[in-house]
C-alpha cells in the first residue's frame, strides 16, 4: 500500500471519527494564554485524579475494608498482588501530586481574580472540589490503618465529637454494623467519587459558559469570554492530556524511588506518629487549644475562602488594585506554612483524650 | 432587596443553624475510656463511663470482625448527669488478636465505644517477641526489592510517558 493510500486512509478514519463522536465540538474558542501551565492546573489536577480512579479501582481489588483485616490486606497487595507495589506507589504518589496541583489551581484563582462575577458560583464549586479532594487524601490515609492511620481516624472520631450531631456520620455510634473504617472506605471509593463527579461536571460546564477569567492586567475587568480566542479548546485538551502523561511519568519514577510507605499495624488509643503534610499545619493549633480546632480552624479557613468573592466585589482583577486582600491570603497562607513547619520539626505529642 | 444581599443573608442563617444545632447535639451523650488500650487476650481492662444517667445499666459488649463477646453489665452511680462507673472485665483468653471497640449500649438505645487492640495470650506472646504489638512510628518492614526486569520495565513506561506528554504539549 502506497504512503500516499496509507495517508488518505487515516485522513478518512478521523473524519469518521470526528463525524461520529463531534469532535469539532470541541474546537471552540479559548484566549491562547489558557494553555499556560498556570491555566491548565486544573486540568491536570483531573487528569491526576484519572490515574487515581484506574489505580484505585485495582486496588480495591485487594483491600479488605475491616479493621481486623485492613493493614493485613495492605501487606498482600504489597507483596503478593501483581504489581501491587507499583499500583499503590502510584495512587500514593499521584495524591501527593494532586492535592498540590489542586491548592496551587485555587491560589491562582485566588490571585488572578477568576472568581468574581460572573464566576463566584464556580468558585464555590471549587471549594466543593477542594473539601472533596481532601476528604479523599485523609480517608485514603485512614484505609491502610497502620498506627498513622488508625491514629488519624482517632482525630477524626474526636472531631467528629465536638461537632455533635453533624459529625454523626464520622462517628463510631452511626452503624452498630458496618465499623467505621468500613464506612470510611465506602466514602472514598463510592461517595466522595460520585459528589466529585457531579461537581467537576458543574465545574467544567461554568468554565464553558463564562469562558476562561480575562488576565489580570492592569485594566482588566472581569467579565465573560465565552467564544473569545485564537486557540481552540481542542488544543488545551491535547496539551493537558501532555501533563496527565507527564504526572504519569513523575508518579511511577516518585515509585520506583520511594514506594509508598506503610507503617506498623495500628494499636488504639496511642499517638507516637504524625499526619501527612496536608494535615500536618492543624496540630500546633490542636495542642493550644485541643480538638475544637480539627474542624473549627478548616471550618474557618472555608468561610473565609466563601466570603472572598462577597468580600471583594469590585470588577477589577489586577493583584494591585486588590491589595488588602492578597495581604491577608498571604498571611494566612504564611500562618499555615509555618505551623507547618513547627510540627514538623517538633517531637510527637499526644492530643488524644 | 438585592439578590447578592439575600445570598448573604441565607448564608449566615445557614451558619447560625449549623453552629446551634451542633452546639446542642455536643453534649449529654455517655463516653466510655478503656485502660490499657492495649490489652492481651486473658488479661484484663478498667472501663470508665462518665457524662451517664444515675441508675442507667450499660451492657458491655467486645466487638470485633465477626464476633461480639460479652461482658457483662456495668451500672452508673453518682449525681445528675456526672453519673458513671468503673468497672474491671477480663478478655477471653480465646479471643483472636486484632482491631475491637468495646461498646456500653443501654435498652433505650443510647451507647458509647471505646476503642481496643487485643494483642496474642501472653502464653502465647511469650513463645515470641513479636507477638506482643507495641505502637510504633517505625515503617513495617517488608520485602520491597523488586526483579531488575520490573524496575527496567518501569522506568521505560515511566519515560515512554514523559517523553509522549512532552511532545503532547510542545505540538503545535
Amino acid at each position: 500500500m502506497s504512503t500516499e493510500s496509507l495517508t488518505s486512509r487515516k485522513n478518512t478514519i478521523t473524519a469518521a471519527l470526528r463525524e461520529r463522536l463531534g469532535l469539532d465540538g470541541l474546537a471552540y474558542p479559548v484566549p491562547e494564554y489558557a494553555n499556560s501551565i498556570g491555566y491548565l492546573l486544573g486540568g491536570i489536577t483531573l487528569a491526576g485524579f484519572l490515574i487515581l480512579f484506574v489505580t484505585g479501582i485495582y486496588l480495591a481489588q485487594f483491600y479488605h475494608p475491616h479493621p481486623a483485616d485492613a493493614h493485613a490486606s495492605v501487606v498482600v497487595i504489597i507483596t503478593n498482588a501483581p504489581i501491587g507495589d507499583l499500583v499503590r506507589s502510584v495512587h500514593f504518589w499521584t495524591a501527593q501530586i494532586v492535592t498540590v496541583t489542586v491548592l496551587l489551581h485555587m491560589l491562582r484563582v485566588l490571585t488572578s481574580g477568576a472568581y468574581k462575577r460572573p464566576r463566584e458560583v464556580n468558585w464555590y464549586v471549587g471549594l466543593g472540589l477542594l473539601a472533596v479532594t481532601l476528604g479523599l487524601v485523609f480517608s485514603g490515609s485512614v484505609l491502610k490503618f497502620d498506627q498513622e492511620g488508625i491514629e488519624a481516624l482517632q482525630h477524626n472520631t474526636e472531631a467528629a465529637e465536638v461537632i455533635g450531631a453533624l459529625g454523626g456520620w464520622f462517628s463510631a455510634e452511626f452503624s452498630r454494623t458496618v465499623p467505621l473504617l468500613t464506612r470510611l472506605f465506602d466514602g472514598h471509593v463510592t461517595i466522595l467519587p460520585m459528589v466529585f463527579a457531579l461537581l467537576i461536571i458543574a465545574h467544567a460546564f461554568l468554565v464553558k459558559q463564562h469562558g476562561i477569567s480575562p488576565k489580570p492586567t492592569a485594566d482588566a475587568v472581569s467579565r465573560s469570554t465565552a467564544g473569545e480566542g485564537s486557540s481552540r479548546f481542542s488544543a488545551h485538551v491535547v496539551r493537558l492530556a501532555g501533563y496527565g502523561f507527564v504526572v504519569l511519568a513523575l508518579a511511577l519514577l516518585l515509585s520506583l524511588l520511594w514506594p509508598a510507605p506503610l507503617g506498623q499495624p495500628g494499636v488504639a488509643g496511642a499517638e507516637v506518629t504524625k499526619p501527612w503534610w496536608m494535615f500536618l499545619w492543624l496540630f500546633p493549633a490542636e495542642e493550644a487549644w485541643g480538638a475544637a480546632t480539627l474542624p473549627v480552624v478548616p471550618a474557618v479557613l472555608g468561610v473565609l475562602l466563601a466570603l472572598v468573592p462577597i468580600v471583594d466585589r469590585s470588577p477589577h482583577m489586577s493583584p494591585a488594585r486588590r491589595k488588602v486582600l492578597l495581604l491577608v491570603a498571604a498571611l494566612v497562607l504564611l500562618a499555615i506554612v509555618v505551623s507547618g513547619v513547627v510540627a514538623a520539626i517538633r517531637p510527637v505529642e499526644a492530643h488524644l483524650e | 432587596m438585592k439578590p447578592r444581599t439575600v445570598m448573604t443573608a441565607v448564608v449566615a442563617a445557614a451558619l447560625l443553624v449549623v453552629l446551634a444545632v451542633g452546639v446542642a447535639f455536643a453534649h449529654g451523650e455517655p463516653v466510655i475510656r478503656v485502660d490499657p488500650p492495649v490489652v492481651a487476650a486473658g488479661g484484663s481492662m478498667t472501663v470508665t463511663g462518665t457524662e451517664m444517667e444515675p441508675g442507667e445499666v450499660f451492657d458491655l459488649a467486645l466487638e470485633g470482625a465477626a464476633t461480639s463477646v460479652s461482658l457483662g453489665q456495668a451500672t452508673a452511680e453518682g449525681e445528675d448527669e456526672d453519673a458513671g462507673f468503673v468497672v474491671t472485665r477480663a478478655i477471653p483468653a480465646d479471643l483472636a488478636p486484632g482491631s475491637y471497640r468495646l461498646r456500653a449500649s443501654t435498652e433505650e438505645g443510647e451507647s458509647a465505644v471505646a476503642d481496643l487492640t487485643v494483642t496474642a495470650a501472653a502464653a502465647q506472646a511469650d513463645a515470641g517477641p513479636a507477638m506482643v504489638q507495641e505502637p510504633s512510628s517505625e515503617p513495617h518492614v517488608l520485602e520491597r526489592r523488586k526483579p531488575v526486569g520490573q524496575v527496567a520495565a518501569v522506568a521505560l513506561l515511566a519515560a515512554a510517558s514523559a517523553g509522549f506528554g512532552l511532545w503532547l504539549i510542545r505540538r503545535p
